[in-house]
């Protein structure tokens, strides 16, 4: 009986061993064999996954901290519907929080898609409401997305940032890969032994910019008033510091809202001030006029005498007013604005030495400042197929060559710099995700002419104003600046009809501390640059004085005596 | 033969008796599955936990990214608050107006220091608010090591500072505070 009992335990505790050891032989084959590869692939796919991290986009600030661009949430929300339990009560609380009828979201549960999209992109209101429903089968997946708190406000120097997450345009544009910071694809875990809790992700850089959102605001609505009361289809204003080349504003109307970027007018993305160019008309004077005096051939009272026509290369070239003004001094020529006069002066200088000046004004070339597609304008000099002898004459006055209004109020704050030609700047502080602060300086570029020139033709250009009684004068503050009225080049030759209107200025004269462009395109009320930006000016200044808090001259000046 | 015998008989008086070698064998049988039960309980203890940290630790991650959505949009909000048409429309609203020229007053303070530059408002990081979850198995034991450590030489310390005591009377000045 016990040896029939110890046979039977023995048998069964040879099947027990076989099995175990078949198990373990099956385990060992598994863990080592020849598909262990394929096992372990097919296993890291069931509970591997990876994600693309996209850092927070670095935010973008005015020179005072304002924020300008940041990031805000928006969600989609789906339904799985094989996942929707209660489906009468799923769809009345989703009614509730997002305004569909029960009847429209009944339908979509009966879905046999796995997956049906309800809204996308959902407000955060909205999203959030869903979410702290916390319903089963009900997906909401957070969306990020560019936030421009100031909408169309200096829309065209900010850009904006598409759905592929990228910049374009402007400050996003130029510094995209900075903003963006390091987008890492990383390999995740479903399971809980495995997680990591991240390695944290390293964000876009923070920009800090030299732009005044106050002064910003101003130049957007002085230009929409002056685009209201002139009639011209487009303007550009341009504030900036003469002493350290900072952009204060940059405005060009019509702007487009960088929020809603996809259903604007793509045309409107370009920034007019850096990306076109255009013939800056009587403005140049100012550089020509800079150019002779630095090489010594004129001074203030120098006079010519003007016939009303000079001819020059074959090309016949007349004052403004086809009159002849007799014998007029240099500041006389600024103040009537005589193309005869700024072509005697450019036939004076002679071509190497007015070529060579406009250069080292920075003509011809991009600024260099950071913003995406700034253009360098046109140029033609003496040797290239496009030059003639002509051009030597018309250059002298803003004819046959073209600008962008940054190069133009760039090389006019040289003037107002005693000469310096400063790199125009939008970038004050760059601020990395570690907190290192790097903070841009002032950079010069080049003297183009001497600080006795500068001085000088700053007198000249403030008696001009004065002798005139320009309306761009402020009354309390000492100003000069430049009227200019530009034809438009079409095919064949010019508009008849139509003008490009400019101003450019700056003050106080003694301290120079704002250089402001004005230009309208195509104005209607009057084609002349004194009727319709020289006024603009005026007003934009008389508020901006008070911005910049710079008190009238006589308040001024008597406190900086000893 | 006789020498044989006495052998036997030498082997019979030292031979453990059976029930005793059967309970020594039981023993090391009951001892080993207590051990290896041991570190099973211990180690599925450590699982456990490990597993519990780690469902912690997602559970976490998620809820720091919804914390940081819902942060990035208060901030796009204040900022849409605070925007420059908006205050200007809202000063004008409850009765202001744009300061002109003739309207400011200014005053000379001689020797005034200049105004301080203005720095940007900062964001809090995520690092600023929490440290870095960095915890692992390893660490923990060396942890448990060093705190171990230290307390077994605290413990030491102080008893041979109590022996010292013993033996040295406390003079007055040093019971002065």
């Amino acid at each position: 009986m016990r040896e029939t009992l110890n046979r039977r335990l023995s048998f069964i505790g040879l099947i027990l061993l076989t099995l175990t050891g078949l198990i373990a032989y099956r385990l060992v084959s598994l863990q080592f064999g020849i598909d262990t590869a394929y096992f372990a692939e097919t296993a890291a796919t069931e509970y591997r996954y990876q994600i693309t991290i996209r850092p927070p986009r670095g935010e973008i600030f005015d020179r005072n901290g304002v924020l300008l661009a940041t990031n805000a949430v928006e969600y989609e929300i789906g339904l799985s519907p094989v996942l929707i339990l209660d489906r009468e009560g799923t769809a009345r609380q989703l009614s509730e929080a997002m305004g569909i009828p029960v009847e429209e979201l009944l339908a979509d549960m009966s879905s046999p898609q796995p997956y049906v999209l309800l809204v996308r992109p959902a407000p955060a209101s909205m999203g959030q409401r869903v979410l702290g429903l916390d319903l089963s089968g009900v997906v909401v997946t957070p969306l990020s997305r560019r936030f421009y708190p100031h909408g169309s406000l200096a829309s065209h120097l900010l850009g904006f940032v598409a759905l592929d997450d990228t910049g374009y345009y402007g400050i996003e544009g130029y510094y995209d890969d900075l903003l963006q910071g390091a987008v890492e694809v990383s390999d995740e875990s479903r399971i809980p032994f495995e997680a990591t809790g991240g390695e944290g992700w390293r964000s876009g850089s923070d920009l800090v910019l030299t732009l005044d959102s106050g002064i910003q605001y101003l130049a957007e609505q002085t230009l929409a008033q002056a685009l209201q009361e002139t009639g011209a289809s487009s303007g550009t204003i341009i504030v900036m510091q003469p002493r350290t080349g900072e952009v204060l504003a940059m405005a060009s109307l019509p702007a487009f809202d960088p929020n809603r970027f996809a259903s604007e007018d793509g045309a409107l993305f370009d920034n007019p001030a850096i990306n076109l160019q255009y013939e800056p008309g009587s403005v140049m004077k100012v550089l020509t006029m800079a150019i002779a005096l630095d090489q010594g051939l004129v001074t203030p009272d120098t006079t010519y005498n003007d016939a009303g026509m000079i001819e020059i290369g074959g090309v016949e070239i007349y004052n403004w007013d086809r009159a002849a003004h007799g014998l007029v001094t240099m500041t006389d020529l600024l103040a009537q604005s005589l193309n005869v006069g700024a072509a005697t002066l450019s036939l004076q200088i002679g071509p190497t030495r007015f070529y060579q000046g406009l250069e080292a004004f920075g003509l011809g070339e991009r600024t260099g400042i950071d913003l995406q597609g700034e253009i360098g304008g046109t140029l033609q000099k003496p040797g290239d197929p496009d030059w003639f002898e002509s051009d030597l004459g018309t250059n002298a006055f803003g004819q046959g060559l073209a600008v962008t209004p940054l190069q133009m109020i760039t090389a006019i704050a040289a003037v107002a710099n005693d000469g310096l030609l400063m790199q125009p700047r939008i970038i004050a502080q760059r601020i990395d995700p570690d907190k290192t602060v790097t903070t841009f300086e002032p950079e010069v570029v080049g003297r183009p002419i001497s600080p006795q020139a500068a001085r000088t033709l700053t007198q000249m250009l403030s008696e001009a104003l004065a002798r005139e009684a320009s309306p761009a004068l402020v009354p309390g503050y000492s100003i000069a600046g430049k009227t200019g009225t530009a034809q438009i080049p079409i095919p064949g030759g010019y508009d008849p009809d139509q003008t490009i209107a400019s101003f450019v200025g700056y003050g106080p004269i003694d301290d120079p501390q704002f250089v402001v462009l004005v230009k309208l395109d195509r104005p209607t009320s009057s084609r002349w640059g004194s009727e319709t930006a020289a006024p603009v000016f005026g007003r934009m200044v008389a508020r901006l004085v008070v911005l910049l808090e710079i008190p009238p001259d006589a308040v001024r000046l008597a406190s900086a005596r000893p | 033969m006789t020498h044989n015998h006495d052998d036997h008989w030498v082997q019979q008086a030292f031979r453990q008796a059976p029930w005793r070698m059967q309970t020594q064998a039981t023993s090391l049988v009951l001892a080993v599955v207590v051990l290896v039960a041991v570190i099973g309980a211990l180690y599925l203890a450590q699982a456990s936990r490990t597993a519990a940290a780690g469902r912690r630790l997602q559970q976490l991650e998620s809820q720091r990214q919804a914390l940081e959505q819902q942060n990035a949009q208060l901030r796009a909000e204040i900022a849409a608050l605070r925007s420059v048409p908006r205050l200007i429309a809202e000063a004008e609203r409850i009765g202001y107006h744009e300061a002109g020229a003739d309207e400011v007053e200014y005053l000379y303070v001689e020797n005034a220091p200049p105004a301080p530059l203005p720095t940007p408002a900062q964001p809090l990081t995520v690092e600023q608010v929490t440290p870095r979850y960095a915890e692992t198995l390893e660490g923990w034991l060396s942890e448990q090591l060093a705190a171990l450590s230290e307390q077994l030489g605290a413990f030491l310390r102080s008893t041979f500072s109590r022996m010292e005591e013993g033996e040295q009377e406390p003079t007055p000045s040093a019971a002065q505070p």
